[in-house]
C-alpha cells in the first residue's frame, strides 16, 4: 500500500549533467577552490575559518 | 550515493547566473551533498535524485545574487525573498554568545559551526520554496489549502517552516548539543535546544520531537510534492492523534479543531512572542500534547524535549499526564 503512494516525486529537468560525462569539475566551474573541495583537500569548515579569522574580520 | 561531482555539474547554470565567490559555491555543493545523502536512505536513490533536481530548480528561481553585508555586529545569514538574494556577514562574533562562558578556541569552533548552520538553514528554506509567475505556490509542505494554510513568505506558516528548516539542519548535521534555554525572566523554567538558534531556540526541540511522530518518508514527499501529499501528510497525523482533543482530558488554553493545527498554534505563540504572559502555559500545554501522543509511541527519552523546571521540587502540571 505504501509503495503506491510514494512513487511520485515532482520532476524537474536540471539534467545538464548528461552533457558533461567526460568533463571534470575544474572545467565546469573553472574554480580551483571548488576543485580542491571536491578532491577533499579542503573542507567547508576550513574555508569558513579562513574567511572569518585569516581575513581578520 | 549521490556524489559531489554530479551535484556540481547540475549547479553549473546556477553558478553562471549568480557568479558567487568560490567558498559560496562550496557551501551550496556541500549543503546539497549533505542533504541528499541524508534523505536517500529514507526516500530511495531515484526519489532523492528527483528531489535534488527540484532543490536546484528552486535555487535558480529564488536566488539572483549572494550579498555580503557591508557591516554587522554578528555572524548573519538571511534570505530576502523580495530581492531574491541571500544576505550574509562573517565575523568572529555572535550576539547570542553574551550569555555563554567559552574560551577563545571553543568560541572559534562555535562560530564556525553556527555560521554553517545558519547558511544551511537558509538553503533548506530556499530550496523548498516553489514559485510560479513570481508567486509562491508552495513553501515546504505548505500549499494553500481549505483549512486556511498558505505558503506566503514571512507569513505564519512560513514561520513554522523556519523551525522545520532549523530542525532539518540539526538532523542533517547530527547536532546533539543540549543548550539550556530559559523561557521566563525568573529562570524558573527551561527547555533544551540543539543549537543557539536566532529565533527558534524555545521551539526547536518540540519540532525535533514532532518529527518522530510524523511519517518521515511522507514528510519528504509532502515537501517535494505538496499538491499531492500535503493534505495526506497532515490528515494522517490528525487521524492518529485526534484523541488528544476529542478525549477532553486536558483543557488547552489555545483552541483548534485538530491536533496538527493546535501544535502549529502553540509553536507560533511561543516563537513569535504572542501574548507572552502565557508563555509558560504554552510550553506546559505543548508538553502535554507530546506526552499524550507518546501513549502510542513510547519514546524513551521524551522528557528531554519537553519543559523542565529549574527547581526539582516544583512539579510541572503535565507530569501526571
Amino acid at each position: 500500500m505504501e509503495k503506491k503512494f510514494f512513487v511520485e516525486t515532482e520532476q524537474f529537468d536540471t539534467n545538464v549533467a548528461n552533457n558533461f560525462n567526460t568533463t571534470n569539475p575544474l572545467q565546469i566551474t573553472n574554480d580551483t577552490l571548488v576543485n580542491d573541495f571536491l578532491n577533499k583537500t579542503v573542507s567547508l569548515e576550513s574555508l569558513i575559518e579562513k574567511e572569518i579569522y585569516n581575513n581578520k574580520l | 550515493m549521490i556524489d559531489k561531482i554530479l551535484i556540481t555539474k547540475k549547479l553549473e547554470n546556477f553558478f553562471i547566473k549568480t557568479n558567487p565567490e568560490s567558498f559560496l559555491k562550496v557551501f551550496v555543493i556541500s549543503f546539497l551533498f549533505d542533504k541528499t545523502n541524508y534523505i536517500e536512505p529514507i526516500v530511495g536513490y531515484e526519489s532523492a535524485l528527483n528531489m535534488l533536481d527540484k532543490y536546484i530548480y528552486n535555487l535558480e528561481n529564488n536566488i539572483k545574487a549572494f550579498k555580503k553585508l557591508d557591516k554587522y555586529h554578528s555572524i548573519y545569514a538571511k534570505y530576502d525573498f523580495k530581492a531574491k538574494s541571500l544576505k550574509y556577514y562573517m565575523t568572529n562574533d555572535y550576539k547570542k554568545f553574551k550569555n555563554t562562558s567559552l574560551n577563545s578556541e571553543q568560541k572559534k569552533a562555535f562560530i564556525i559551526k553556527e555560521f554553517k548552520i545558519m547558511m544551511y538553514k537558509e538553503f533548506e528554506t530556499i530550496t523548498n520554496i516553489y514559485t510560479f509567475n513570481g508567486k509562491i505556490v508552495s513553501n515546504s509542505f505548505y500549499i494553500e489549502d481549505r483549512n486556511g494554510r498558505y505558503p506566503d513568505y514571512d507569513g505564519d506558516f512560513s514561520n513554522i517552516i523556519d523551525i522545520f528548516s532549523d530542525v532539518e539542519v540539526c538532523n542533517i548535521l547530527k547536532l546533539n548539543d543540549r543548550i539550556k534555554t530559559y523561557i521566563d525572566e525568573n529562570k524558573n523554567y527551561f527547555v533544551y535546544s540543539t543549537h543557539i538558534s536566532q529565533r527558534n531556540s524555545e521551539v526547536i526541540n518540540y519540532v525535533l520531537l514532532w518529527r518522530n511522530f510524523l511519517n518521515n518518508k511522507l514528510y519528504y514527499f509532502a515537501v517535494n510534492n505538496p499538491k499531492k501529499y500535503s493534505e495526506k501528510f497532515i490528515n494522517e497525523f490528525n487521524k492518529e492523534y485526534e484523541y488528544i482533543i476529542s478525549s477532553g482530558k486536558y483543557n488547552f488554553i489555545l483552541k483548534n479543531k485538530d491536533v496538527f493545527s493546535l501544535i502549529e498554534n502553540y509553536l507560533l505563540h511561543i516563537r513569535n512572542r504572542i501574548d507572552i504572559e502565557n508563555n509558560i502555559q504554552y510550553h506546559q500545554d505543548l508538553s502535554v500534547i507530546f506526552k499524550m501522543m507518546n501513549h502510542k509511541k513510547h519514546l524513551t527519552k521524551l522528557s528531554e524535549y519537553l519543559l523542565h523546571s529549574s527547581d526539582s521540587n516544583n512539579k510541572l502540571n503535565y507530569d501526571k499526564i
